[in-house]
Order: C-alpha cells, then sequence, then structure tokens
C-alpha cells in the first residue's frame, strides 16, 4: 500500500494574499508550532517571498508581546 | 514623506479617562515634531503573551502618523522609552498611506480576556483577505482522506 502525500501549497498564493499585517495574530499563529516557534518552509510550503515577510512579521509581534517567544505551556 | 506605525502598551487597569489622557500627552508629544497624525486609537485590551513589568493583560494604542522634523524623533523615542505610563512600545515603517480609522469595530471586552488569548485576538484582527470557508474546507477534506483509506 503507497503512502499518500499531501500536496503542499504556499497558503498566501492560495488566498492572494501579498501583504502580512504584524498585527494579525490569527494568521501569523499558523506558521509557528505549540512551542512558538518558526516553522521551516519545508513544513508550511509556503514561497521564500511569503516566508520572508511571515518571519518579520512574527518577529515584530513578538517584540510587541502579541506572540511568545517561547511557549512553554505553564503559566 | 514617510509613514509610520507606532504600537504601544499602557497599563490594563486605567480608566477611559486616564487613557484619553495619555493618548493626548503622547500625541501633543509626537506633534512637536512637526508630525500629522492620522490614526490615534485603542486597539484593544489584551493579554501579553509574556509578562512585561508584573502586567499580564494590556491596553494597546495604535498610533499612525506622517513624519515631520525626523531630527527631533529621537527626543521623541526618548520621552516614550523613560515614560513609565507606557509599558513597551514599537516603530516600524509603512509602505503606504494608512486609511483614517474612525473606531475599532468590534473591541475585546473584559469578559474575553478571561478566555484563551486566541479568541481575544480573533475579534481585534481584521482579515478580509482570509476565505473563512476555505480555512474550514482544508481539514474536513483532509479526515475525509483519511477515513477512505481506512
Amino acid at each position: 500500500m503507497a503512502f499518500q502525500t499531501r500536496k503542499k501549497f504556499c497558503y498566501f498564493k492560495e488566498n492572494g494574499i501579498t501583504e502580512i499585517d504584524y498585527k494579525d495574530v490569527k494568521l501569523l499563529r499558523r506558521f509557528v508550532n505549540d512551542q512558538g516557534k518558526i516553522m521551516p518552509r519545508r513544513v508550511t510550503g509556503s514561497s521564500a517571498k511569503m516566508h520572508r515577510k511571515v518571519v518579520r512579521a512574527i518577529k515584530r509581534s513578538r517584540m510587541i508581546a502579541l506572540m511568545p517567544f517561547v511557549n512553554t505551556g505553564t503559566e | 514623506m514617510r509613514y509610520y506605525e507606532i504600537l504601544y502598551i499602557i497599563n490594563p487597569n486605567f480608566e477611559q479617562g486616564k487613557i484619553d489622557e495619555i493618548i493626548t500627552e503622547v500625541g501633543g508629544k509626537l506633534e512637536k515634531t512637526k508630525s500629522t497624525i492620522i490614526n490615534h486609537i485603542i486597539w484593544g485590551k489584551n493579554r501579553l503573551a509574556y509578562p512585561i513589568k508584573n502586567q499580564k493583560y494590556g491596553t494597546y494604542i495604535l498610533l499612525q502618523f506622517q513624519d515631520g522634523n525626523r531630527d527631533k524623533m529621537n527626543d521623541f523615542y526618548t520621552w516614550m522609552k523613560l515614560n513609565t505610563l507606557v509599558l513597551r512600545h514599537m516603530t516600524i515603517r509603512l509602505d503606504n498611506r494608512p486609511e483614517v480609522v474612525e473606531m475599532i469595530e468590534d473591541p475585546v471586552k473584559d469578559e474575553s480576556m478571561l478566555e484563551m488569548d486566541d479568541k481575544s485576538t480573533e475579534s481585534t484582527v481584521k482579515d478580509d483577505d482570509i476565505d473563512p470557508e476555505q480555512i474550514s474546507e482544508a481539514p474536513s477534506s483532509d479526515e475525509s482522506e483519511n477515513e477512505e483509506n481506512k
């Protein structure tokens, strides 16, 4: 039985997004894992251009405490 | 002409009167640099991702402006940094002129603050670009595929 591989796609290209706002936490949360780490491009499947924009937006929202630097799961 | 955006956090326990006082103070200080303010609005009360000065929550205020005298901006940033009322601030440069926003349509309410921060941010963030149908479709199609495989 062969494994069925899910085809990766660029989320931004599918939805026609060209600019990413660092205040859009709901969108950015898709690109970090549960530890709060930025997921690699090979996992998310986004294009190199958009991945750079995602990384910048996530780092900005971390600085202003909208997203965590580390998420340990303990309060 | 360049456009900038400052997002700053103030203590969440301040009353509306005190918040307005701080907004006028910050706005007055910025206008001394001959900048023109485009938007200066309360973005909402939100749970901070990590505590800042022992505060778990914060009121976010959004300030968008067109630059005036850039030499005087350093004084403004120094004043912001030394200002104890402002927990944290961040400035970024905008590519285009921001649209004038009268009020945030759905400000975060105090009740939702107690829940997960996911929910509180959802109500403040406006994402017209994302198609909600496509988001909901994606996981459901995966599940159906898995069932077929079984």
